[in-house]
């Protein structure tokens, strides 16, 4: 199968070709938004039940645009990514209706791979995709987002698969982050307020409501200027770091393979170094500062005990 | 276009896990916004550093190691194969775990060439791999005084076929036969690690072969014990050990197991049963071939374990210049602060000023006894190095036997598993 995209002209009339005046309302036809220009870009094309489309890539740019309702079953949409950046295509049916949306993680089927993540080095068209409208079956969660990849196979070179760790999908299911369920309260994690139920509200997670949260956006600012090209989920702990010195006896994050002492969970930790009855610990313990002590038994009480 | 719903998310990601198998070939590793980092050798600096950098850096970056062997033998606790303790299988540790539960890519070739312009590595097996950062944990290489057969005159100083020769050669010894070993010139790696072996041996031949006869000679470079001088002094009296600071071995003869070395400028001749002759050591080859050695070792910022020679090179463990001792335990313990380095510099943030290492070591004297030695060091800003915070040894006794293998339990997990 041929897989060059379908031309402009094909396509149902009154569609606006992507990327130009994005940034107004998103509750009709034909708005595309896009964080960060790029030069070179492909568009994925398609039909679709009635849909929103969005690209999530490790660029940490993010392209949006939902179909458009041309009267039939199959809505028209066009998309542009960037052509060089890996990119993972999220849609969803029913977007406004919160009872009947279903949000659906596309999987990219060549004949070399599959994915979720992929590079799209040409235009592309994916032609009629079957997305679910109903929740019912597919949802075991509750959350709205289908249990399922819905896979499409693409025939050609259009389409690179990147088997890459994902960072946008930091447990390799397949699914982006963005739509996980983090804290299983049955509400995904882009419209979960507090999605680790620990803060009550996030609403700073996610600065530039891109639905990337800054922590994983490499573009929090909303600038069109990636921010940095590298690591999208680093948060440095000297508490951590001065810890983990204490894995070579007592296991990594303080978990013991044996009987020796698992520390993680630890609330007590100056007395027990000190009062230890073993001198060796005694004399590693004599090589930290009071200040160094409280950040190791900080980061410490943060750990999950396994075992006592 | 075909579709299918067949696949739930998680038999998508067996499917992906194993398209994966052929698709990580060397060379495809980076993209462009993931960070590639390249650790060379997958000893315990080396699998610590990568373990770390994939449990605190997750899927932002992809870490890869390249070490020739499929299997590591630790020369921790290898001196107990020599007294039949322990056998090298039970020291033995492969790659799965880092692989599996942490996504390492693990390569098992060797490098030939570093091009820092290009940040490529060219490997033994024909392919280039591309790294962001590189970490140069490859352990040490020997000084050997001339060419010998190492399979008859042993080091078994990197454990393995090496250790299990020697084993065979002191098992192979009668009463009244002579087994003389060699302690390299400071610094060499695993400080009490010849004092022990010497120790192990010599309890080995008397009190469980029953060997009344048998000497032990130990030649020492360096000018008395380097470390714990207390308990290997007393341990040396004890056994009968002939011990001989500061001499200089100048030929090592395979053919008739004869050292020649100087002693009070005077050259002697020595012939022994067995001869173990433990070389004086520089960093590994690796590092000279990447240039960033000066002298023997390779000057590094101990807030990083960057080259101060060449930026996005770190070099961890035995290779390392700093002061600190070369042994496995602290090797573990500079992979951390150098993964943490590594992924500050990624995310833009500034290096943790304040960093600490440890060493903590047992060392068995005899099939029933062992010591302690452990020492903490801290960064000091004025000499912009490390230096000892402090260092405490225990003695020789029975109650630290069977801590040792509690240690070496952790540490090998925090290292491999």
């Amino acid at each position: 199968m041929k897989t060059t995209s379908l031309k402009l002209s094909a396509l149902a009339a009154g569609f606006i070709f992507a990327g130009c005046g994005g940034g107004g309302s998103s509750t009709s036809g034909t708005d595309t938004t896009s964080n960060t220009p790029s030069n070179t870009t492909s568009t994925i094309s398609g039909t679709v039940p009635g849909t929103l489309i969005e690209a999530f890539c490790v660029d940490g740019s993010y392209y949006k645009v939902t179909s458009t309702d041309d009267g039939s079953d199959a809505h028209p949409f066009e998309l542009e990514i960037p052509s060089t950046v890996s990119c993972s295509l999220v849609m969803t049916t029913n977007e406004d209706d919160p009872d009947k949306k279903v949000i659906t993680q596309i999987g990219m089927v060549t004949s070399d791979a599959n994915g979720t993540l992929f590079t799209a080095s040409e235009d592309i068209d994916l032609g009629y995709i079957p997305l679910a409208m109903d929740p019912a079956g597919i949802d075991d969660d509750g959350d709205h987002v289908s249990d399922d990849i819905l896979n499409i196979q693409v025939n050609g070179t259009s389409i690179v698969i990147d088997l890459d760790d994902n960072p946008l999908d930091d447990d390799d299911d397949g699914l982006v982050n963005v739509y996980e369920d983090d804290d299983d309260d049955g509400i995904h994690n882009h419209d979960d307020d507090d999605d680790d139920n620990e803060d009550g509200i996030d609403i700073d997670d996610d600065s530039d409501d891109d639905g990337i949260d800054d922590e994983d956006d490499v573009d929090d600012n909303n600038d069109g200027e990636t921010d940095t090209v590298l690591p999208i989920t680093y948060v440095a702990d000297a508490g951590r770091l001065l810890g983990s010195q204490c894995a070579q006896c007592h296991g990594t994050n303080g978990i013991s393979v044996n009987e020796w002492d698992s520390i993680a969970g630890e609330s007590e930790l100056e007395d027990e170094i000190f009062e230890d009855d073993e001198p060796i610990m005694m004399a590693q313990a004599h090589g930290y500062t009071s200040e160094e002590i409280t950040l190791i038994g900080n980061w410490l009480k943060t750990l999950n005990s396994d075992d006592d | 276009m075909k579709t299918t719903h067949s696949n739930s998310r998680r038999n998508f990601m067996k499917f992906l896990g194993a398209s994966s198998l052929f698709a990580v070939a060397p060379g495809m590793a980076a993209d462009t916004s993931t960070p590639h980092i390249v650790v060379v050798g997958g000893g315990f600096a080396g699998a610590t550093c990568a373990k770390y950098l994939k449990m605190w850096g997750g899927s932002s970056v992809n870490v890869t190691i390249i070490e020739a062997n499929s299997t590591y033998v630790s020369p921790i606790l290898s001196n107990l194969v020599l007294n039949g303790q322990k056998s090298t299988s039970d020291l033995s540790f492969t790659y799965g775990d880092l692989s599996s539960k942490y996504s390492i890519n693990m390569i098992h070739t060797t490098v030939e060439s570093v091009n820092k312009a290009d940040q490529s590595l060219s490997l033994a097996n024909g392919s280039t791999i591309n790294y962001d950062k590189l970490v140069l944990a490859a352990g040490m290489d020997f000084i050997k005084v001339n060419d010998y057969d190492i399979t008859k005159v042993t080091h078994a100083w990197k454990a393995g076929e090496q250790t299990n020769l020697l084993k065979a050669q002191v098992d192979a010894m009668v009463d009244g036969d002579t087994f003389t070993m060699t302690i390299p010139a400071a610094p060499y790696r695993c400080p009490p690690g010849p004092y022990e072996r010497a120790c192990v041996v010599a309890d080995y031949l008397k009190n469980t072969k029953g060997f009344t006869n048998c000497k032990v000679n130990v030649l020492d470079a360096n000018s008395g014990i380097t470390v714990e001088a207390d308990t290997f002094g007393a341990k040396f009296t004890e056994y009968g050990v002939d011990y001989k600071p500061s001499t200089t071995v100048t030929a090592v003869d395979d053919s008739t197991n004869t050292l020649t070395y100087t002693e009070d400028s005077e050259s002697k001749n020595l012939s022994s049963t067995v001869l173990n002759v433990i070389p004086n050591q520089k960093a590994a080859s690796i590092v000279f071939t990447a240039g960033v050695n000066s002298g023997n070792w390779a000057p590094i910022n101990p807030l990083s374990y960057e080259s101060t020679m060449a930026s996005g090179i770190y070099i961890i463990g035995d290779s390392q210049g700093t002061g600190q001792p070369k042994a496995g335990h602290i090797g573990n313990s500079e992979a951390k602060v150098c993964a943490d380095a590594i992924l500050r510099t990624l995310k833009g943030i500034a290096l943790y000023t304040s960093p600490k290492t440890n060493s903590a070591c047992y060392s068995p004297t005899s099939a029933t006894e062992a010591s302690w030695l452990s020492a903490v060091f801290r960064y000091d800003t004025n000499s912009q190095s490390m230096v000892a915070a402090n260092v405490e040894a225990g003695p020789s006794a029975t109650s630290n036997y069977s801590k040792m293998f509690l240690w070496s339990e952790n540490l090998f997990a925090d290292t491999f598993a």
